[in-house]
């Protein structure tokens, strides 16, 4: 119990100093992207039409919010609110607080991607073993095949077709919000099938574009103990069929644990094509439009809360890994 | 495991017939229309505040102005009546007189004043935009009568123009936010005299002036007030939902009872949607040729094409060898056949731009007389005369391809923008016809726009694409190309030229201040530009015309399409739009709905 105490201080204290790293290298790399938040409102105005003079003294209150100290002094600023868990004031949003918007696009990524991860890595898991055990079946040739192609399909080519098809073509299913804003928000019929039904296409989107992944790499996994001693002795002392699946599942499930437990940690990163392709309002579409608009501290804090989920999910792994694998606590 | 695969086809079936059971939800419940916001994202947690860049507040739904512009081309001074219901100038424009709707409300049923509108300059001043139109006083006449004026010894010629378009908030929301001494704040910040305790007080002043706009930006009134048509009732990031607001002054006249805005974050959204059905209008938004098949073929979807102030360029920094010499952007511009380019480019909404003159097509009829129009070369597709003229140039042809003056072959990066699809294959189809020609050109894509704009004003590109003829007004339109670009900036009211040495200061054009026209005439077009800023009208027409000529000659540019405005409606649920008035269709539906337009088709 020590050891493990011993062993989690340790991995938090580097876990907080991974992240001051990588705030303080964001910090730095995005703001030597070209271009500025000034010169992209200004010319945002000009398109609407006001004169230079006018869109000049209108972007002079945005200038407000965009410190002008060196870049050394902002560094610090920086560092110590983030101490404070301040991540500062939004450009693009004048006035708006960064962690005000993160926290309003987070949930909507959660629910997207975390369903998708949860469904893709079931179904994949599931079809996975059935590939592998009846791997000379045409059902077990079939599962390989959709697994194959499913994975081979690019995210954005699967949203672009799934949008083609339940949109334009056969136009079924809702996109554009995450729940349509005439039904009042609340733990309500009207309400919870809204919401399921604009989340349906970049679910289906992520979960069949991950599926694949999952399905295949389960297969190898299981074909690999399949060929394992004690699978074969449990075969010799007449084990029921049940009871050898789960064997082999048991053991075949470990790498895919860990790739499962990592995946939750970059799902903070959104799915930015998907999120772009159905206009859903999660972190990836908030990380595109911050760079569109060159808004530093929001693009700063849409990636420290991506490297903060990445971090933690490696500890969280490290951890539940030797609670699944006994082996790896000796 | 069966019972996990029966529980797994339930979940999806459930799943399925849920959604299904709600595709239309958002559309529609006959009186409900929707349609894109197009100016701002719809972010929730922004305040409902129409000074904030993304706040909840949304022309002509909720955020009203005086009036609204007709756009139109020729009289900058036509509107449609907003909160404003009349409105006169003395003889020289430098006082404006507003009388509001005398029924005119907030939605907490308070009536609009004279105040509020006083309240919403002081305001309009914190954010820097009464200052662009010069606005000097406000005088509050009666409850619905209020006198604004100029600054003393100011003449700008879009002073009813800018006025009329500013917005109106409510004092008793508002005042709280301003200091009580602000129109003191005001008039010191507005001194200009050489008087060293004034302008000390005046320095202070405008910094007081610019911590209150911060100020202003950030407030978040708990409700939203609004005094237009429609207020907001609820939002998520991807909708807003706002409802008929029954104190509106002309609430008879709106038969929408709620609005769904939708949020905007690319024209492949407005695409779907209008080819799934989903939208009653639809903004202007650039598209392929397919697209526009798509949508037009769905179900009472009408296009409506109006008048768009903007044009498509292929533009030159003269800092590049050998691009300032102006032989040779001729040269260029009687290579370039116009017609192929915008067929591939932009063939939806474009139409080849029959002039290089700093402006569109359709307004340089109004501006330019038959005598300046017969000195422009149209510069149509002549490829022996360009030969001639590089030849003269000192250029020579060695296997078909063009060796330069200095002995080094001619090669072209042309730049463009990656998203924007008609500047690419723009710039696809000038390379192919350079190639052709003898010049190794190639398209470059630069990953933004910020970049762009970054790259160009440090002068990185030698050619690359460029919005000009920009607006209805003159001044914009010129100012495209003898504005910043070129080096051109008012400083402390002054025009201030910055040459190309200096590139700091974004002259990535680099034309001479000033040039000789074939009339003989000696311009400098950055003077010539600035003084449209402040000339009346009825005095610009001779500026324009050696603007226009001085375009022409130079070629800092070389115009290649004039854009068109095409929206959409959908006659499926509402009928009745203005389709016939294009300055009231350029404007939000919010203001079509407030003038009695947009009928739900039950209630014909």
């Amino acid at each position: 119990m020590k050891d493990f105490s011993i062993r989690l201080i340790w991995r938090i204290f580097s876990g907080i100093i991974m992240v001051l790293v990588v705030a303080s290298l964001t910090f730095f790399l995005v703001r030597m992207m070209p271009g500025n938040p000034v010169d992209a409102q200004y010319n945002q105005l000009i398109m609407q039409g006001m004169t230079p003079v006018q869109a000049q003294n209108q972007v002079r209150v945005m200038y407000g919010f965009i410190p002008h100290s060196s870049l050394a002094s902002q560094y610090m600023t920086y560092i110590a609110n983030l101490l404070r868990l301040n991540l500062g004031q939004s450009v693009s949003y004048e006035g708006v607080s960064v962690s005000h918007i993160i926290l309003n696009a987070a949930p909507w990524t959660l629910i997207l991607v975390f369903t998708g991860l949860v469904a893709s890595f079931l179904i994949g898991v599931l079809a996975g073993v059935i590939a592998a055990i009846k791997r000379s079946s045409p059902m077990g040739t079939t599962l390989t095949i959709s697994g194959s192609l499913l994975h081979g399909v690019p995210q954005f080519v699967m949203g672009l077709l799934l949008a083609y098809v339940f949109t334009t073509l056969w136009p079924i299913l809702p996109f554009g919000a995450p729940y349509d804003s005439s039904i009042a928000a609340g733990f309500n019929l009207p309400f919870v099938s809204s919401l399921i039904s604009h989340a349906v296409l970049p679910v289906a989107t992520y979960a069949l574009s991950s599926y694949g992944g999952w399905l295949l790499t389960m297969k190898s996994s299981v074909i690999t103990v399949l060929g394992d001693d004690f699978i074969l002795a449990s075969e010799i002392r007449g084990l029921k069929a049940a009871t050898r699946v789960r064997y082999i599942a048991h053991n075949a499930i470990l790498p895919l644990f860990t790739l499962f437990t990592l995946s939750i940690g970059f799902m903070f990163g959104g799915s930015v094509f998907i999120e772009n392709i159905f206009d859903y309002p999660g972190l990836g579409n908030l990380l595109l439009k911050s760079i569109d608009a060159r808004d530093y501290p929001l693009m700063s804090g849409a990636f420290l809360l991506i490297t903060i989920a990445v971090i933690i999910s490696n500890i969280v792994t490290d951890f539940l890994y030797s609670m699944v694998d006994p082996r790896i606590r000796r | 495991m069966k019972r996990l695969s029966f529980f797994m086809m339930g979940a999806v079936l459930a799943l399925s017939v849920t959604a299904c059971g709600n595709t239309s939800s958002s559309s529609n419940t006959g009186t409900q229309f929707t349609t894109v916001y197009y100016y701002h994202p719809i972010s929730p947690g922004a305040p409902k505040n129409p000074f904030n860049a993304t706040g909840n507040s949304f022309t002509s739904f909720d955020k009203m102005q005086l009036a609204w512009s007709a756009d139109s081309a020729t009289n900058l001074n036509k509107f449609y009546p907003g909160l404003a219901q009349k409105w006169s100038t003395n003889a020289n424009g430098t006082t404006a007189t507003i009388e509001l709707q005398p029924n005119a409300k907030w939605s907490n049923g308070k009536p609009v004043t004279a105040n509020d509108v006083k309240t919403s300059m002081a305001v309009a001043f914190t954010q820097g935009t009464a200052q662009s139109f010069s606005l000097g006083s406000v005088k509050v006449l009666s409850q619905k009568k209020v006198e604004l004026s100029q600054l003393p010894g100011s003449k700008y010629n879009l002073f009813l123009h800018d006025l009329l378009q500013q917005t109106v908030v409510p004092d008793f929301q508002y005042s709280g936010q301003l200091p009580k001494n602000i129109w003191t704040i005001i008039q010191q910040s507005q001194y200009s005299g050489t008087d060293k305790t004034k302008a000390a007080l005046a320095t202070k002043a405008q910094g007081e002036l610019t911590a209150l706009g911060k100020k202003i930006t950030q407030f978040a009134p708990q409700t939203d007030i609004s005094a237009g048509p429609f207020v907001l009732q609820r939002l998520n990031p991807g909708e807003a939902y706002l409802v008929k607001n029954k104190y509106f002054y002309a609430n008879s006249k709106v038969k929408v009872d709620s609005v769904s805005l939708r949020n905007y974050t690319g024209n492949q959204q407005i695409w779907n949607y209008l080819t799934s059905g989903q939208l009653d209008a639809a903004p202007f938004t650039a598209m392929p040729q397919n697209v526009l098949n798509n949508i037009i073929r769905v179900k009472n979807n009408q296009k409506v094409v109006s008048p768009s102030y903007v044009a498509a360029s292929l533009a030159f920094d003269q800092n590049f060898y050998p691009y300032g010499n102006t032989n040779v952007r001729k040269a260029l511009a009687y290579v370039i056949d116009r017609n192929a380019v915008q067929k591939i480019a932009e063939p939806v909404v474009g139409t080849p731009a029959k002039y290089t003159d700093g402006m569109i097509d359709s307004v340089a009829k109004n501006w330019i007389d038959p005598s300046t129009q017969s000195k422009m070369d149209p510069y149509n597709l002549n490829i022996s005369k360009a030969t001639s003229i590089l030849k003269k140039e000192g250029f020579k042809k060695t296997n078909g391809k063009w060796i330069m003056p200095d002995g080094k072959p001619w090669t072209m990066n042309i730049y463009a923008v990656d998203g924007f699809s008609d500047w690419i294959q723009g710039a696809k189809v000038i390379s192919t016809e350079l190639t052709n020609f003898g010049i190794d050109a190639n398209p470059n894509i630069v990953s933004s726009f910020a970049q762009y704009q970054a790259d160009l004003a440090a002068q990185k590109y030698a050619v690359g694409f460029w919005l000009d003829s920009l607006g209805a007004s003159m001044y914009t339109a010129f100012g495209r190309i003898y504005g910043l670009p070129d080096g051109y900036n008012v400083v402390g009211g002054k025009l201030v030229h910055y040459t190309q040495k200096d590139k700091t200061q974004g002259n990535w054009i680099g034309l001479p201040e000033t040039l000789k026209l074939a009339t003989g005439e000696t311009v400098n077009p950055g003077e010539l530009t600035n003084e449209l800023n402040t000339l009346p009208v009825s005095q610009q027409r001779s500026n324009v015309q050696k603007l226009a000529l001085t375009t022409n000659e130079y070629v800092p540019v070389i115009e290649l399409w004039d854009y068109v405005n095409i929206q959409f409606v959908n006659t499926s649920r509402f009928t009745n739009f203005p389709v016939h008035d294009m300055g009231l269709m350029n404007n939000q539906p919010g203001v079509w709905m407030s003038l009695g337009y947009v009928n739900p088709k039950s209630s014909k």
